[in-house]
């Protein structure tokens, strides 16, 4: 009864009761002050190992090569150094924002209506076993919950948390996260999800096809732009093989996605976009005026 | 004297988390065994109870728990809630009934970490609803309790080096004590 009735007892019952105050205020406010809080604090920090880190990783990645490749590479680098001396200072520099403002270009150009957000990736939690990521652009830069996440390749994700400085994004490898998709040669549509299955093997399913599906092996799969979460025609994976489900009847389309969630550095958020939030945005267009048989509109929408 | 030197030590540990913590959290920078990293800084909070008093291991353990919930998909305060707890329980048995080494750090690590990890499993994936929770304990949460576990020891030894100054200095008094006494 002595160790209930402890200072060291009593300390731990306060911190005990804090916390659940804290925890349960997050629970109900979503994003809370807190987090914002740590957030906000903890965003420079990750952003401030991530850039230290990437410079130091190229001289370590080293693993696997034997004496003679070793010294090649050894020769090639004094060479290329060698060249490199007589270039400016801050070629690289320069070389690599000119790469990603021509990534932003090249989204901008393929979408004019995209409004984008540029971030990098600074924070992965090994606890996370669908590769959910931190970013560093908030609220500041106008993020907001709900917002999809590319790389001029395809589809990475969602916007899940947003703090002033950082947002957290749910993967496109998460079973949580299920995107409309479209196959660009045949025109039929599904929802793009994954489970923990698929997400090991760094794959993703495309859902709710019919047992006369055209959808084959190769095919392009894109975002269909329904729902107004997603803008259109962003791509998304290549059809690798399709299934029968073995809950129902209905076929999957197992996909490998363009962009290697798990490797990414740079993203963009799609902050804007012409039919963002717009529910019935890249639905097909139903005739009002003729009025169609009951019967044929349930088979059309399960179509 | 002993104070001040009490206050540096719990600095060290403070920023011994903190760059443990950008270890953990930045990309690439640890290497993955079958698809998992570490969670050092969970292992440094659980070392440092091994070896602190019950009220500053729990204090370690919620500031190491605030820095994950940073770092993860959590609701905020969820790992300080657990973490400050179980450091607190792990500080309470290793300064009564088990006087800790580097196999008994060990020792104690795998029922501590595992019980933070299978909570992780459980409020994390199991709450949240996803399918296939058997698989992804066997997939993911288990080869992370075990890789987990690999870094016990070298944060084990992080502690014993961070104390390290304070052992050898009672030492020294202990030994000025008994040359006074000689002489006396």
């Amino acid at each position: 009864m002595e160790k209930f009735t402890s200072k060291n007892f009593k300390i731990l019952m306060i911190a005990v009761v804090i916390l659940l105050g804290v925890l349960v205020y997050g629970l109900n406010a979503g994003t809370s002050v807190f987090s914002n809080v740590f957030g906000t604090v903890s965003a420079p920090l990750l952003t401030a190992g991530t850039n230290t880190t990437g410079g130091a990783k190229e001289f370590l990645n080293l693993d696997g090569m034997s004496k003679e490749e070793l010294k090649a590479l050894y020769n090639d680098l004094s060479e290329e150094n060698r060249k490199l001396r007589e270039q400016l200072v801050d070629y690289y520099t320069l070389k690599d924002e000119n790469a990603s403002y021509e990534n932003i270009l090249s989204v901008k150009k393929a979408m004019p209506d995209l409004q984008l957000a540029a971030g990098s990736v600074v924070g992965r939690d090994p606890n996370d076993v669908f590769g959910d990521f931190t970013i560093n652009c908030g609220s500041l830069a106008g993020v907001s919950v709900g917002d999809a996440v590319i790389t001029e390749t395809g589809v990475v994700g969602v916007v899940e948390e947003v703090y002033a400085a950082s947002s957290r994004v749910r993967s496109i490898l998460s079973e949580k996260t299920q995107i409309g998709a479209t196959d660009k040669s045949c025109k039929e549509s599904g929802v793009v999800t994954s489970d923990i299955q698929f997400a090991n093997s760094g794959k993703v399913k495309m859902l709710y096809l019919t047992r006369d599906t055209e959808v084959q092996p190769g095919s392009i799969i894109t975002t269909s732009g329904a729902g107004g979460v997603f803008p259109g025609d962003l791509l998304i994976g290549r059809v690798d093989s399709v299934e029968r489900s073995n809950a129902d009847s209905s076929y999957y389309a197992i996909l490998t996605p363009y962009v290697d969630v798990t490797e990414v550095t740079d993203v963009f958020v799609v902050t804007d976009f012409d039919g963002k939030g717009d529910v019935t945005t890249g639905l097909p267009e139903t005739n009002n005026k003729d009025e169609e048989d009951p019967a044929q509109t349930a088979s059309k929408g399960n179509e | 004297m002993p104070n001040r030197k009490k206050w540096i030590r719990y600095v060290l540990y403070a920023v011994e988390i903190l760059l443990l913590f950008l270890l953990q959290d930045t990309p690439g920078l640890l290497p993955q065994i079958m698809g998992v990293k570490p969670l050092p800084v969970l292992s440094a909070a659980l070392t440092i109870a091994m070896v602190e008093a019950c009220t500053p291991a729990m204090a370690f353990g919620m500031y190491a728990g605030f820095l994950a919930d940073i770092g993860s998909g959590a609701v905020f305060g969820y790992h300080a809630l657990t973490f400050g707890v179980l450091c607190f329980l792990l500080s309470g048995l290793c300064g009564t009934r088990i006087q800790i080494q580097l196999f008994t750090s060990v020792l104690m690590g795998l029922w501590s970490c595992a019980v933070a990890v299978l909570l992780d499993w459980l409020a994390l994936y199991v709450a949240a609803g996803y399918s296939l929770t058997l698989y992804a304990l066997v997939t993911k949460y288990l080869p992370i309790y075990f890789y987990t576990l690999l870094t016990i020891p070298a944060c084990y030894g992080l502690q014993a080096w961070v104390r390290k100054p304070r052992v050898r200095s009672a030492i020294r008094r202990r030994r000025s004590k008994l040359h006074k006494l000689q002489k006396i």
